[in-house]
């Protein structure tokens, strides 16, 4: 074995610019399922985080439109582009007032939001607008820097009161302080009593840009809906999140009246389930480009093959002359198998270094951007990328090694 | 008067290796004309095959001049050379340098390829018809003997009428027979009118020619007719051209 | 022109007398090509699949959503934002012909999801509450009975009209018009099913139920607003003049005084689909950029085997240049044979890729989908274009190395 070794690096050394071009193939194919692998693990890091920002043990209830009978009987229970349109108003303020009864919530608030016209003298500016109940200061972890939370006589008088988000108020006051002034809100004028601190935006959300309100003031005065379009609540115990939303899954629909569950018009995720969807779709869409990637693989698979006749057909003489001095067709199949195998496993370690370097560039980019970028080279990614390009060299080594093995010694003595 | 075809002065060539420069050819003063038959003859490291490979075109000489036909030689381009490669100048090596897998005949019209000149397809018949070849036209050059290569190579030579052939050892991997017949066909070309120049090492190939100019280090050390010239001729039929 | 044929027939020759190894190198640049072009013609039938969804929906309407969003982007309800302040009110401004001369049909929608029932058995279906134009703005019409009209839907008259299929599933084959069907214990008399109409914009159009606008908001959704808003315009060349004057007529009912405040967002079907093509198009140049480093590899190793056929002809390059073959005249035989093998290659690929494609667009369209096998002439071009391509650059410095190697040298090589 070890003779075959020292034989394999002999060959390689012997002509370093063929060496190069060949296992370049490899190297490309190899970095580019590392880059796929490692940078999707950094989306998916980022992601997750930008989920955690929302608090740990928090369990989202979200509004669903249920499928249709024809839909049901079909199998696709997956909601369609058409649905966004289409109005859930089933979940109420008395739902929420339920869930927070269960013993494993800790709280909740509902919400429903909004898209209103927002004046300060002069300054207006088109805003969301975020009505929640009072639970949310309990649960959410945004900090005022001004001004006070709003109450629950002032949630159930619907009075209108706000606070801004510190975008929001920048563009509405400059520097000036806001709070106990009034603006218009739509219709409405509204006393200012607070002002959040800057906090940065999530993917699509960015709350630095958004107008709080009490809940009912938003539902009655600006939305005019007698529903909520989304609740969160927390759970008092994150290793038992799954079980408390299980809990709240059975509560809603008892208030519903569904009993079938494929007919709920609701949804209850943990955070985990929530982002499982999105894993899922990942590792699909890696999945793809790995594959696509792949067929670079099987071209350089192929060269190397063509190169490694070539490389058995100059060295006819030295393989006969080895035969004749006592080796085996076996020990010649080995050799030459072993040597295409190093050959590709080097272009494979170069393949996942610099496929990292390549994934360590993006998770920079995405990080001078602004995105909670990490970047990880999974184990996984590493594992794949060795064992897939010594796989190449000994699926595409064997079938040279084989004619070098079967040549006739005499024949190949007599060579010229 | 003959036409002067190939004029030499003071030629010299270096090879220059890291430090070391040496001197393969030093001070070679040569005059050529058209129709004589011309044999360098040296031992080995004597500097004949580096002299036909300037006279030749495949190479520059360090220093002098080479004036063929009148021109000097060395103010020409690389692709200049080539072109006068092509048209005035035939080669026949020790080693035939036929391309493998290929036809004879179009081993011989491997020149015309090359031609900047109008080609004549016939011209590759009649030249293998002068070397009597024209019998194996079609068959490929593993399928015929040594001898029978080398007279191929001679057509290929022959095919753009070239100024000057130069033949290199043109029998050194022949057997005594097949390298009689081949130094027939020189001779009978040379009385049809072309130029040869033979480089040889070995004196009883050098003696069919005319003229010996004799080679030692670099330089010549001799240059006169040849009185006991050697006749390939007898026992071997060929036809005539021109 | 000879010169051509001459050196095509050269690189043929010279690639036919080694075939293993010819082989083995066309098939590289195969696999590469035949990835591509699969890529490539999926691409495209994937996005014609997604295209056929919006086109069936007809290019003179305008939809009016509600929030305020960028027409090349999402509309802001996929972000889940849902606004308010699109009303019943809007759509009749809409309809006035002295605002919107061009305007030729306005519906309003609401919607929602219910269970009909009607006697033993139920369907859980979605509903359209919209206004007595329905059938003019989308070119729709009844199979039985009729639409509802202007007086049932401004009295807010308990009348349904049946989607095809929910007609199907609550009445299996027995007539339905003058049944009573109820929803949400109301009762609703129908006096009309539509045609079958099959799938627009990835909506079954035939498995939803109608009532009239006010009937929906007010008794089932308890709600003022609209979901949006849909209308025809006369011609397709008035499209961009009406999208104008209906946003100026939003402006004037909402108070909006900036458009950088509007609250709604119009759109068209072209709008839709560059949505729809711009991400779908990012998709697809990222795959096929991926599949075309497998032409990149393949042509490493046509610039490795070219070297060591460079290698392997030293002799006869020797020769050839003794008889006079000029720097060029070499470079130029290599790079044949290099071009000569990639283009053998590109063909093939193409054949094979073509052939992959044309499978899956049947199995697909088999399965029930709009799948087009689209291979584009352009695409084809284009692909021998980049094969002929990949041999001539990959095979540049082989054919340089060649072309410099000195004649005395080459023909010395053993």
């Amino acid at each position: 074995m070890a003779t075959a070794f020292k034989q394999a690096f002999r060959g390689l050394r012997s002509n370093p610019p063929r060496t190069a071009l060949t296992t370049l193939g490899i190297i490309i194919g190899i970095a580019t399922i590392v880059l796929v692998v490692a940078a999707g693990e950094g989306f998916r890091s980022f992601i997750n985080s930008q989920v955690d920002s929302f608090g740990s043990n928090t369990v989202f209830v979200q509004t669903r439109v249920p499928p249709t009978t024809r839909a049901r009987n079909a199998g696709s229970t997956t909601p369609g582009p058409g649905d966004a349109l289409i109005a859930v108003t089933t979940l109420k303020n008395r739902d929420i007032e339920a869930l927070k009864t269960l013993p494993n919530v800790a709280d909740a608030y509902g919400v429903v939001t909004g898209q209103k016209i927002v004046t300060f003298g002069q300054n207006s500016k088109t805003a969301f607008i975020f009505g929640a109940d009072v639970s949310r200061f309990n649960i959410d972890k945004g900090v005022l820097v001004a001004g006070r939370p709003w109450t629950e006589a002032e949630d159930a008088g619907a009075e209108q009161v706000a606070i801004l988000g510190s975008d929001i108020a920048k563009d509405l006051f400059g520097e000036d302080d806001p709070v106990g002034k009034t603006i218009r809100v739509g219709n409405y004028n509204f006393s200012v009593i607070g002002v959040y601190q800057r906090r940065g935006s999530f993917g699509f959300s960015n709350d630095d840009q958004q107008v709080f309100m009490p809940l009912r003031t938003a539902q009655k005065k600006l939305v005019g809906v007698d529903y909520l379009f989304f609740a969160i609540a927390q759970v008092r115990d994150s290793s038992a999140a799954a079980a408390a939303a299980e809990d709240m899954t059975l509560l809603l629909r008892a208030n519903h009246q569904i009993t079938d569950p494929d007919r709920d018009d609701f949804l209850v995720q943990t955070q985990e389930q929530g982002l499982s969807t999105f894993n899922t779709v990942l590792a699909g869409v890696t999945f793809l480009l790995v594959a696509v990637a792949s067929i670079s693989l099987l071209v350089g698979g192929v060269g190397i093959m063509n190169i490694m006749y070539v490389v058995v057909t100059e060295r006819i003489g030295e393989i006969g002359l080895k035969k004749s001095l006592g080796a085996t067709s076996g020990a010649i199949l080995r050799e030459f198998l072993i040597e295409a195998a190093i050959l590709t496993l080097a272009g494979g370690a170069v393949g996942v270094s610099f496929g990292a370097f390549l994934a360590f560039v993006v998770s920079k980019i995405a990080s001078s951007l602004g995105l909670a970028w990490i970047f990880t080279v999974p184990i996984t990614g590493i594992v794949l990328g060795l064992g897939v390009s010594l796989g190449i060299g000994l699926v595409f080594g064997v079938f040279p090694a084989r004619r070098a093995a079967s040549l006739d010694p005499i024949e190949a003595l007599r060579y010229e | 008067m003959e036409k002067i075809l190939i004029e030499v002065k003071h030629l010299h060539k270096d090879y220059k290796t890291e430090d070391v420069v040496t001197s393969v050819l030093r001070d070679i003063n040569l005059t050529i004309a058209s129709g004589e038959f011309v044999s360098i003859m040296g031992p080995s490291g004597s500097g004949k095959s580096t002299l036909m490979h300037i006279l030749g075109f495949l190479d520059r000489p360090t220093s002098g001049d080479y004036l063929f036909e009148g021109i000097n030689m060395l103010e020409f381009e690389d692709d200049t050379l080539a072109a006068i490669r092509n048209e005035r100048i035939g080669f026949v090596f020790q080693s035939f340098n036929l391309l493998p897998r290929t036809t004879v005949l179009d081993n011989v019209k491997l020149p015309l390829l090359y031609s900047r000149k109008s080609r004549d397809e016939q011209a590759a018949v009649k030249a293998l018809e002068s070397v009597g070849l024209a019998h194996r036209m079609n068959y490929f050059t593993n399928q015929i003997s040594g001898g029978e290569k080398q007279r191929a190579a001679i057509a290929r030579a022959l095919v753009n009428n070239p100024s000057v052939i130069f033949a290199d050892e043109p029998t050194g991997n022949l057997d005594s027979r097949s390298g009689k017949a081949v130094m027939d066909i020189l001779q009978t070309l040379n009385e049809q009118g072309h130029t040869i120049i033979l480089v040889t090492h070995e004196m009883d190939t050098a003696r069919h020619g005319k003229r010996l100019v004799r080679l030692k280090d670099g330089q010549i050390v001799g240059d006169s007719a040849i009185p006991d010239r050697i006749r390939a001729h007898d026992g071997v039929e060929l036809q005539k051209t021109k | 022109m000879k010169e051509f044929f001459e050196s095509f027939r050269l690189a043929v020759g010279a690639l036919l007398s080694r075939k293993g190894r010819s082989f083995l190198t066309i098939l590289g640049i195969v696999i590469g090509v035949a990835g591509v072009i699969i890529i490539v013609a999926l691409g495209a039938g994937a996005q014609s699949l997604v295209l056929s969804q919006i086109t069936n929906l007809g290019t003179n309407l305008l939809g009016i959503l509600p929030g305020k969003s960028n027409e090349t982007g999402p509309p802001a309800a996929v972000f889940g934002v849902q606004v308010t302040t699109l009303t019943a009110a809007d759509a009749a401004a809409i309809a006035d012909k002295n605002r919107a001369p061009h305007v030729m049909a306005v519906a309003a929608f609401a919607r929602g999801n219910v269970t009909a029932v009607w006697r033993d058995s139920s369907v859980d279906t979605n509903f359209s509450a919209t206004q007595a134009s329905f059938p003019r703005v989308q070119n729709v019409s009844v199979e039985q009975g009729r639409f509802f009209d202007e007086r049932e839907e401004r009295v807010g008259a308990p009348v349904i009209v049946l989607g095809s299929e929910v007609a199907d599933e609550l009445f299996g084959g027995s007539p339905a018009i003058g049944e009573v069907v109820k929803i949400k214990q109301l009762p609703f008399q129908v006096i009309g099913v539509m045609k079958k109409q099959g799938s627009i914009a990835f909506e079954n159009q035939d498995d939803q139920v109608f009532i009239p606008l006010t009937v929906g908001q007010r008794q089932i959704l308890g709600i003022n607003h609209l979901q949006f808003i849909r209308l025809k315009v006369d011609d397709a060349a008035n499209l961009q003049s009406t999208r104008g004057d209906v946003e100026q007529i939003l402006r004037e009912q909402h108070g909006i005084l900036d458009s950088d405040n509007d609250d709604f967002s119009v759109r068209d079907l072209a709008d839709a689909i560059n949505v729809l093509t711009s991400i779908t198009d990012g998709l697809r140049l990222f795959l096929v950029a991926m599949a075309g480093i497998a032409l990149v590899v393949g042509g490493i190793g046509i610039m490795n085997i070219m070297l060591v056929t460079v290698a392997e002809r030293t002799r006869e390059i020797g020769l050839r240049k003794s008889l006079g073959a000029t720097k060029g005249n070499i470079r130029n035989q290599f790079l044949f044979e290099s071009g000569t093998v990639t283009l053998a290659g590109g063909f093939v690929g193409i054949i094979f890729g073509s052939l992959v494609s044309y499978a899956v667009a049947l199995v697909a369209r088999r399965l029930g989908y709009e799948w087009a096998f689209i291979i584009s002439p352009l695409s084809i071009i284009m692909a021998v274009g980049v094969s002929i391509l990949t041999g001539i650059v990959f095979g540049l410095y082989p054919a340089f190395k060649a072309a410099k190697l000195d004649p005395i040298e080459a023909l010395r090589y053993e």
